[in-house]
């Protein structure tokens, strides 16, 4: 009887696994002589993030007529080094790799040199602030680009005094560690402008909006200003601003997600910073394009956040 | 505390020894108090701005979320269990709750060219939905003998990769005003302080009032004998955890209420703060003890742990730290507590 259950309850889970893992795999048919072929290896198809970036790097091989493989690692890194290796396998004349794990790219790296094909590395950087060995290219974003950016935007607005929150990301992330090393970067130049609390919310919403409405309790009427390391914090940050009814306050993030830019638009946002995925796709296949024909593009290319306002949000 | 007073003094006074003694009982049994008192006022010595009716009500918003898991994970690990799923069912049984309960003309809609739903159809799919993934987890305990850490882990990553999968890792917002009214007040009383004393109350009734309540304790503290004793341990483990998992469907509910979104990586590692909240209740984890009210205890010392820390401008880092020194004091109290018990 507890046997039979049992079983059955392995293969309730096991069909909802099964159900849950649709959509295949692209197989690399190894085309004609002419037609190039770019390996693309994600870190995560799951992640909406990542596939704004695969489709910038789509969209540039439909337009050159390169052939396009696409792989995804879904997060694990063993995979994502086999996935890789394969692809060289198969004959691909350059890689693109969004890493899983930027500190456990050493592998990848050697296989690529190996076979000699040029590897280009997107929106995470696996080599901090050396440069990238020979044969190898980085194409991505300075999160510390973005904290400077929300700080600019915000001095615009408020002016050269008030006092500001910043909502940080996990306390360990780059993004959150570098976004507000560039807030500060800019408002320590300012005398007026005070930093009165820096926390973190986790990148989440509910805990952006736990955080403000203790802010306002601590703070009340002193509190001008919230730069968030992302827009979910932003968008918690808005939900406690609107039910204490201050609408003196201004909000940044960085991501321009569909909400943020909405909220933008209505006004509860004052602005957010629009990382380029796309546009690093895109360039990180054209990189590995031209480094196939030869061309020597630049090692590492860094491409630039747009900032979001009132004024430009309908153009995304 | 004054504890040591009572070894000092040997009273001749049969009475007074008597009287001492249930003074000691009661500290020793509702430390926990103490410590929520002490803090309390602590707190609002050095913040003028803690004890205010306004920030009151934000700390037990603040806490009914992980609170209302906390009661559920009470009855879990009361039963010598542990669910590490509960942050993750969250999740899930949050985004299907917004995907039903989205406004006609949101933009992103999830299920285009559905109607506005009644607030009834997310709630019923969000509680179903969360008693249905711990009927699962209770199952795996109770059928295949796997221990409750590895069971709960499992389904902690299943629910966690179906979230994402449901919703292709974007929020799912644009939620009816029915909806978002639930993180809301009725007069000065926050909506989600209301759901959290109805789910105390209840929960209380639950454990203290019916034969489920006392098969609760005997299986947590020995199967053996509980099923000798005639307790059927498979359907009542499946019942306990699918009793958690609704609470965290209900959590949800009040999560997608107050926040107006839900994200598929939302309430990660909230499991731990439920665990956390009940354990410092009180709750032991070598089964059998546990109470509601520790439960509800332990949530607040963490919900005003952590805004009273945020009040003080303490910095963003030593919270953590502080935070988990807590609750390693909390459960060493504890311990000595039930060791003198025993």
């Amino acid at each position: 009887m507890s046997k039979k259950i049992s079983l059955l309850l392995v293969l309730v889970l096991a069909i909802g696994l099964l159900a849950g893992c649709g959509g295949g795999d692209t197989g690399g048919d190894t085309a004609g002589e002419e037609t190039l072929t770019i390996g693309y290896a994600s870190s995560n198809m799951n992640d909406t993030g990542q596939t704004f970036v695969a489709d910038g790097a789509k969209t540039y091989a439909e337009e050159n007529g390169i052939e396009i493989v696409i792989q995804d690692a879904q997060e694990d890194v063993v995979r994502q080094q086999d996935q890789v290796k394969a692809m060289i396998e198969q004959g691909v004349d350059a890689l693109v790799v969004v890493p899983v794990d930027t500190a456990a790219m050493g592998p990848i790296t050697d296989a690529a040199q190996e076979a000699s094909i040029p590897l280009v590395y997107v929106n995470r950087n696996p080599f901090g602030e050396d440069q990238p060995p020979e044969g190898i290219y980085y194409v991505g974003s300075q999160e510390i680009v973005a904290g400077r950016m929300q700080g600019e935007a915000l001095v615009e607005m408020m002016g050269e005094e008030g006092n500001v929150g910043i909502l940080m990301g996990i306390l360990s992330n780059e993004g959150a560690i570098k976004r507000t090393e560039g807030n500060k970067e800019i408002l320590d130049q300012y005398a007026g402008i005070t930093i009165l609390a820096e926390e973190t919310g986790n990148w989440q919403r509910d805990q952006g909006l736990s955080l403000t409405e203790n802010w306002l309790t601590a703070y009340g009427d002193e509190l001008n200003a919230i730069l968030a390391n992302n827009d979910e914090m932003a968008l918690g940050a808005v939900q406690a601003l609107q039910s204490a009814g201050r609408e003196d306050v201004l909000v940044l993030g960085v991501d321009a997600t569909p909400d943020a830019q909405e909220a933008v638009k209505s006004g509860t946002m004052a602005a957010t910073v629009l990382q380029d995925l796309n546009g690093q796709g895109r360039i990180g296949v054209e990189t590995a394009h031209k480094a196939v024909m030869g061309e020597s593009p630049d090692q590492v290319t860094w491409i630039d956040f747009v900032p979001v306002t009132a004024d430009n949000v309908d153009e995304f | 505390m004054a504890k040591e007073t009572s070894d000092q003094t040997l009273t001749s006074n049969d009475q007074s020894r008597d009287k001492k003694q249930i003074a000691i009982e009661i500290l020793k049994k509702y430390g926990i108090v103490f410590v929520l008192i002490l803090m309390v006022i602590g707190i609002s010595f050095l913040s003028p701005r803690f004890l205010t009716p306004n920030n009151i009500f934000n700390v037990l918003t603040q806490s009914a979320i992980f609170g209302i898991m906390a009661l559920g994970m009470t009855l879990i690990i009361t039963s010598k269990g542990i669910d590490l799923s509960v942050g993750s069912v969250l999740a899930l049984t949050g985004v299907v709750a917004a995907s039903l309960g989205q406004t006609a003309m949101a933009n992103n809609k999830y299920f285009e060219g559905l109607a506005e739903m009644p607030l009834i159809v997310p709630v019923i799919a969000a509680l179903a939905l969360g008693a249905f993934l711990g009927s699962i987890n209770g199952g795996l305990i109770a059928y295949t003998g796997i221990p409750p850490f590895i069971a709960t882990l499992g389904m902690m990553t299943v629910a966690r990769g179906f979230a994402l999968i449901y919703t292709g890792g974007s929020p799912i917002s644009n939620l009816t005003s029915s909806f978002t009214s639930l993180g809301g007040n009725i007069g000065v009383f926050p909506i989600p302080v209301i759901i959290y004393a109805v789910a105390v109350a209840i929960t209380w009734v639950l454990l203290n009032n019916t034969r489920f309540g006392k098969n609760v304790y005997a299986i947590g503290g020995n199967v053996k004998a509980a099923e000798v004793s005639g307790v059927n341990v498979k359907k009542n483990l499946i019942m306990i955890y699918a009793y958690g998992g609704m609470l965290a469907g209900v959590a949800a509910i009040v999560f997608a209420g107050r926040v107006g979104s839900v994200h598929p990586g939302a309430a990660t590692g909230y499991e731990l703060t439920a665990i956390a909240a009940t354990t410092i209740g009180g709750t032991s984890h070598a089964g059998g003890i546990g109470t509601i009210w520790g439960a509800v205890v332990g949530a607040l010392v963490l919900g005003v742990l952590r805004n009273g820390l945020t009040l003080l401008g303490v910095d963003a880092y030593w919270q953590q730290i502080v935070e988990g020194m807590i609750i390693i004091v909390a459960v060493i109290i504890d311990m000595r507590k039930n060791a003198k018990k025993k």
